[in-house]
């Protein structure tokens, strides 16, 4: 799958790091991330935010969290 | 499910609530400027249960037990406890074996650093200042890659084992009391002078650290990241909430006339510049390396992380460790080998960084 970023089993600081890196590398205009850490879904949303990527819908498998960011959602 | 604490109010309203706390635990018995000092709890709950033998710092501190109880609790509530495992368990032990002795030679954790900065204790600006520089080296690493690995889902139940382990050491303290006058009542020691004698009600200061680690939990509460998320992404979320706690205890020693601004006679502290800014830094560093300062690993252990429990045992050997080889501070001057477990302690981290970097 394109536009997608696995940060599952990454511990703080990283998956809201690998996210900018993300964005500043890609510049979709949409991505989805997955966490499974419930601190770096906060950071990631936040991280996202800044950039200008709001989360459009997120959804939740056993451990999984997606994120679906969009630009201006 | 909307998490108010996570959000800008919500941590602020954290660190105001965890300042209040902190002040009402000094209030009602703690040591001054240590309502809440982590590694110093721990360091007196490692005294509590023998494994060091410092007479003036052993007691099977409550708040260890409600940070970790209320987290726990919290993380159950609101569906978030994910037990989880495998990155780097031993580095992270190591990291809290330093953190631990480090944090003992500038006397306190980051979260003692600010209740000592809010209590007028300028030697306390000198440890913040290496402090934030330690995490500032940390997140040139982070830039360049560095990894402890991913960690992987592990049963429930092993995410049991440290809130478990809690509950025992509270059992201790209720079943196993104090013996009027003895250091050791036949199993476990109470401190009869010194810090280790300090200390509020058992159940007050159990309700507290309950409440603490419920909120720290559901905001996600950090002094390391409150620095860190400022020099990676320029984002003052965290810090916000640190400054609260800040704000709230400075506001309140004002008040109640126990704000005395200076360098020298300030309560469990001395002036060491220099080995108050190094041992910070290397605070500052193994916690960034680790992810967290040894308050958030206790909570994150709530949580189910065995890693941060690893590293919270790492902090309770460390403490051990601490005195046992005269690598603690006193109030007058720096222990025989601080200086020496400082720079190794720093040494380490910058082995464990290096060694850890991942290029793609």
């Amino acid at each position: 799958m394109e536009n997608v970023l696995d940060t599952c089993g990454l511990s703080c600081p990283q998956p809201a790091l690998e996210t900018l890196n993300f964005i500043q590398q890609n510049g979709a205009d949409e991505f989805t991330v997955l966490t499974d850490s419930i601190t770096s879904r906060e950071n990631i949303i936040r991280t996202a935010k800044k950039q200008g990527y709001g989360l459009k819908h997120e959804e939740k498998q056993l451990m999984t969290m997606y994120l679906h960011f969009s630009k201006n959602a | 499910m909307y998490n108010f604490f996570s959000s800008s109010k919500g941590i602020v309203l954290t660190g105001l609530l965890i300042g209040i706390g902190a002040f009402l635990l000094q209030f009602l018995g703690n040591p001054a400027n240590m309502g809440i000092c982590v590694v110093c709890f721990t360091r007196d709950t490692a005294g509590g249960i023998g494994l060091h033998r410092a007479e003036i710092v052993q007691y099977i501190r409550p708040e260890i037990i409600g940070f970790v109880l209320g987290s726990f609790a919290s993380a159950l509530a609101a569906k978030e406890f994910q037990p989880q495992s495998g990155s780097s368990p031993l580095i992270r032990f190591v990291l809290g074996i330093i953190t631990g002795t480090s944090a003992l030679v500038f006397l306190g954790c980051p979260w003692r650093m600010v209740l000592r900065i809010a209590g007028g204790d300028l030697n306390a600006v000198v440890g913040v200042l290496g402090f934030a520089f330690g995490i500032f080296i940390g997140t040139r690493f982070f830039k360049h890659g560095y990894t402890l690995g991913k960690s992987m889902p592990i049963s429930k139940k092993a995410g049991f084992v440290f809130p478990l382990l809690m509950l025992g050491l509270l059992f201790l303290l209720i079943f196993s009391p104090e013996k009027e006058g003895s250091v050791h009542n036949g199993l476990i020691w109470y401190s009869q002078s010194g810090p280790g004698s300090m200390h509020a009600p058992l159940l007050i200061s159990l309700g507290i650290a309950f409440i603490v680690g419920i909120i720290a939990q559901r905001s996600r509460f950090c002094t390391m990241g409150a620095f860190r998320d400022i020099f990676l992404f320029k984002e003052l979320h965290l810090f916000s909430g640190l400054f609260a706690l800040f704000a709230a205890v400075l506001v309140l020693n004002v008040i109640y006339g126990r704000f005395n601004p200076g360098f020298s006679g300030q309560p469990i502290a001395h002036t060491d510049h220099v080995w108050n800014f190094l041992s910070m830094l290397t605070v500052g560093f193994a916690a960034a390396l680790a992810g967290g300062c040894p308050g958030r690993q206790f909570f994150s252990g709530g949580e189910g992380n065995n890693d941060s429990v690893i590293y919270c045992i790492g902090l309770f050997v460390g403490t051990a460790f601490a005195h046992n080889f005269g690598i603690a501070s006193s109030a007058q001057a720096i222990g025989p080998n601080s200086a020496f477990a400082v720079l190794l302690g720093l040494a380490v981290c910058f082995i464990i960084a290096f060694a850890h970097i991942k290029r793609k």
